[in-house]
């Protein structure tokens, strides 16, 4: 007989309390004065700022591994009087920040969506594979527990189904909650050991009990009816299709300029896009200090080509936005067999101009070739 | 863990003059351990930075077979390489690296050479130039191409004339605008085709150069009888972290940082990212 296990809703503030002991909990937090969900920390959660699970938040959760700027060293510049013609520098703080002292606070993050999961692991082949890793990332991502919410509740933006993932989707995820109205029911349970250790710890608040066959009709129901109901957002999407498709008309240069044209390069889709982490390298000084800083960046701009001989690859927006498409839809497939885009629906969400990404993708597709 | 963001420091040893806006900067790590395991290929690149006023990708211009030093051939251009620039013997400078990939060595022994480079070009191919030099028993004839812009824009002006005195080796001059004095020849790299022989047979090509002048050469080079695989080129492109996570250099699906900056022609003709010449 398969058992149950869940958490009673009315227990989660308690619940959540206990976890912020021990870990620095992240969860979606609705700022009343002007309706913002992002992710924050538990910490600041109050009347003003509440807990709210069932809405997408504005932006993804990367800059919890990711921030939008992060020094990477600081510097200072000296002068010993006695050998004025000689300026030593000295570079600080690079070991403190990267080190296990410094990071030793677990994290969790409750109430991340599957297509948000599946974005943390598109950051993961990124910073964390390769030859070269990015020690920063690593740090910060490696004590963190993800704890999903399946989404009962799908939006017109969502198209999760259609780039490989599902509104249910918890391969990505440590731990995997379904809303049941009064409970929230473990679906999945990873191995790892700081997950058991996490439950151990508060195992109080878990109930397990048989479960009834109404209970499994309704969890396959719930399941069903999201990915229904998301699946109705776009049409399913083939990974390898898409990408051979994208590379066969990269050429096209006048149907680019036609799809791309409103276009303005703001960066606001790239910055709510949970896997779009281009960054730049910079310093600043100010009198004998510094800082070399990592900060985001997004490839529709100008300046991300641009050589100091003045001569830029990617002049013209067509061409920026088509590598932006192409990054998501052809290259980074190429490279890990993966798409880069988890069908969130963020980007089209915030774009001033109202771009949108299916309808983009969708136009490549049926220009007959 | 490495921290790949982390330079160390170098203590610029040399300065030599080029051009009216090139130099060369001789450097070496100042920390011991660090110098004695420090080992680099001919091709590849470092990250170069002055606190305070960043960081930038730099063509290692020596040859690995010359031990105990790193030489950088740098044009100011930028922000970073304007401030290298103001740096005089003795002042630290910070490095982290080598990057990319690098030209072949192993694979081109016994072959003729033909090395086709524009200005400041020469400053990646001089590191292979110089290690096939130290190995010079290893590899047939070679013939070196080289135009500028102007006689004043010419590089490593003496290893010209040294590379010319070793025996089955040519170095052929030529510049787009003459001035009073230059007795040599006047026009773009390609027109030295009319003069010299070019011989595709068991032969490979090195290219660098500004976009047009890669182009045009290695269209030239095609038209002799090289194959696209035989022609390498170096690319460049704008870079910030050197190790394939930043996005800036992406050519498709490859990134210039780390799946290059060497490529064969054939790769080149192979990326879907045409520049409106190339």
């Amino acid at each position: 007989m398969k058992t149950l296990t869940y958490i009673k809703k009315e227990n989660l503030n308690t619940f959540l309390e206990k976890l912020n002991k021990n870990y620095d909990v992240f969860l979606p937090v609705q700022n009343k004065a002007d309706g913002t969900i992002n992710f924050e920390s538990l910490d600041i959660v109050n009347d003003n700022n509440v807990i709210n699970l069932k809405e997408k938040t504005r932006k993804s959760p990367k800059s919890l591994f990711f921030p939008p700027s992060e020094n990477l060293f600081e510097f200072e510049y000296k002068k010993d009087i006695k050998k004025p013609d000689i300026m030593e520098i000295k570079l600080l703080e690079s070991e403190k920040m990267i080190s296990d002292e410094t990071n030793s606070r677990k994290k969790v993050i409750f109430g991340i969506k599957p297509c948000d999961t599946m974005a943390v692991k598109c950051l993961d082949l990124v910073f964390g594979e390769g030859e070269k890793k990015d020690p920063y990332y690593i740090m910060k991502r490696k004590n963190t527990i993800l704890i999903s919410i399946g989404c009962s509740n799908v939006f017109p933006d969502c198209f999760c189904t259609s780039v490989g993932g599902n509104p249910f989707y918890f391969d990505y995820s440590d731990l995997g909650l379904i809303d049941m109205g009064q409970n929230l029911v473990i679906f999945k349970l990873s191995e790892r050991d700081d997950l058991r250790k996490l439950l151990d710890e508060c195992n109080e608040f878990f109930e397990e009990r048989e479960i009834n066959s109404d209970e499994e009709i309704e969890i396959k129901k719930i399941i069903s009816e999201s990915e229904k109901k998301c699946s109705s957002n776009w049409e399913s999407v083939n990974a390898e299709d898409i990408a051979l498709d994208m590379e066969r008309k990269f050429s096209e240069e006048e149907m680019w300029k036609n799809i791309t044209r409103k276009c303005i390069s703001c960066a606001a889709c790239t910055y709510v896009c949970p896997t779009c982490v281009c960054f730049n390298i910079g310093d600043e000084q100010t009198g004998m200090k510094g800082e070399r800083y990592k900060c985001w960046d997004f490839c529709t701009n100008y300046y991300y080509t641009l050589e100091a001989s003045g001569h830029n690859p990617r002049e013209k927006i067509y061409q920026r936005y088509r590598n932006k498409i192409n990054c998501k839809y052809n290259y980074f497939y190429k490279r890990n067999k993966n798409l880069y885009c988890v069908g969130c629906g963020r980007c089209i969400d915030v774009c001033p101009v109202g771009m949108d990404i299916r309808e983009i993708v969708k136009h490549v597709r049926s220009l007959q070739k | 863990m490495k921290n790949e963001y982390f330079p160390y420091p170098a203590v610029i040893e040399d300065i030599k003059t080029e051009t009216t806006d090139t130099k060369t900067f001789r450097v070496w790590f100042t920390d011991k351990v660090l110098a004695d395991s420090f080992d680099y290929q001919q091709g590849q690149f470092m990250e170069l930075s002055v606190p305070g006023a960043g960081e930038a990708p730099i063509s290692i211009s020596s040859s690995p077979s010359r031990k105990g030093f790193l030489e950088f051939t740098i044009r100011a251009a930028g922000k970073v390489t304007k401030s290298i620039h103001m740096l005089k013997k003795g002042d630290y400078i910070y490095l982290r690296g080598p990057y990319g990939n690098s030209f072949p060595f192993e694979d081109i022994k016994g072959k003729n050479l033909y090395f086709v480079v524009g200005g400041i070009g020469l400053a990646p191919l001089r590191s292979l130039i110089n290690l096939v030099m130290d190995n010079r028993n290893n590899f047939r004839h070679i013939k070196v191409l080289y135009g500028a812009r102007t006689p004043d824009d010419l590089c490593f002006k003496d290893e010209l004339e040294q590379w010319k005195k070793i025996p089955d080796t040519e170095v052929w001059l030529t510049v787009d605008k003459p001035s009073a004095g230059w007795g040599g020849r006047v026009g773009v790299v390609t027109e030295l085709w009319k003069e010299t022989h070019i011989n595709p047979e068991n032969a490979v090509s090195i290219v660098c150069g500004p976009p047009i002048m890669i182009k045009f050469a290695a269209d030239k080079l095609q038209e002799s009888g090289f194959k696209d695989k035989d022609i390498f080129m170096t690319l460049e492109r704008y870079m910030k972290c050197g190790i394939g996570k930043c996005g800036h250099c992406n050519i498709d699906d490859k990134f210039i940082c780390k799946d290059g900056p060497v490529f064969t022609y054939e790769q080149k003709k192979g990326f879907r990212h045409k520049e409106h010449i190339f």
